[in-house]
């Protein structure tokens, strides 16, 4: 794909309404908490716009997508897990933790849909199951 | 709908399934399960979907070809792949015995939304299913 090709993809105004959207039906959402993470989304898609501008190949571009990728899904796999144990625990979870959980799996979409489905399924193996464990 | 695949009917304490259903498991059709008013998704012993509901496929937003044959845990709903709910699937396949209710928060690519979800095996067919609520 086009660097600007991309870019345009990322930049183009669906992340927040969609973010907006998805977080705003969430039961017990604050409005100012939703802004303050759509905002937060926004600048996360801002800065890796900002990298790829850096980046004068279709290839090192590819690299970073999927860099970003794992690095988005890490950060939402350690909220998931946070948010469900704490349901697990008290019956009930931190609503700002579950709405950034929400927020940042709707860039992930956006730089999912910008990935090869061989690169997706790879790196959901991965991480998936990053650490052997016993049997 | 069957009155019989209604939440309206008598649930057991502690879960959301009517107690009906649990004897129809054996031989739960498709058209059965869509009838439900909360989620089925029915499960081999490795984790890959045998069959989900509609109702868990509009509330995931996702496709019903887009789960069945696909590992829940790790490809569909990677939210439950944790020890919490993916561990204890495991735990329970093994011991052959699965029964336990949970408070749950969905974050993955939808819009937030808490649910409770029922871990099953069945005794008398060995057959596995998650059942799921909004909560």
């Amino acid at each position: 794909m086009k660097l600007q090709d991309t870019i345009d993809q990322l930049k183009d105004g669906s992340l927040e309404q969609v973010s907006r959207e998805a977080l705003s039906s969430y039961q017990g959402a604050n409005p100012a908490d939703v802004e303050k993470l759509v905002k937060w989304t926004q600048s996360l898609r801002d800065d890796l716009v900002t990298l790829i501008k850096e980046i004068d190949d279709e290839d090192e571009v590819a690299m970073t997508l999927a860099i970003n990728y794992i690095e988005l899904k890490s950060r939402w796999i350690a909220i998931n897990t946070k948010i469900n144990y704490q349901n697990f625990r008290t019956g009930s979870c931190d609503p700002v933790s579950a709405l950034r959980a929400a927020a940042i799996s709707q860039l992930l979409a956006k730089v999912e849909s910008l990935l090869s489905q061989g690169d997706i399924d790879q790196i959901t193996q991965f991480l998936a199951e990053p650490i052997r464990r016993a049997a | 709908m069957s009155s019989m695949m209604s939440r309206s009917a008598m649930a057991p304490a502690g879960t959301f399934v009517p107690t009906e259903i649990f004897g129809m498991l054996g031989n739960l059709s498709r058209r059965d399960a869509d009838e439900a008013d909360f989620g089925i998704i029915q499960l081999d012993d490795s984790g890959n979907v045998v069959m989900v509901n509609k109702y868990q496929s509009d509330l995931g937003g996702v496709p019903v070809p887009a789960f069945e044959g696909k590992h829940w845990f790790t490809k569909v709903a990677p939210c439950t792949n944790n020890n919490i709910i993916y561990g204890t699937f495991k735990k329970g396949v093994a011991a052959k015995s699965l029964n336990i209710v949970f408070p749950y928060t969905f974050t993955f690519k939808m819009k937030p939304t808490n649910v409770k979800l029922h871990l099953y095996r069945d005794p008398q067919t060995g057959k596995n299913f998650a059942f799921c609520v909004r909560a």
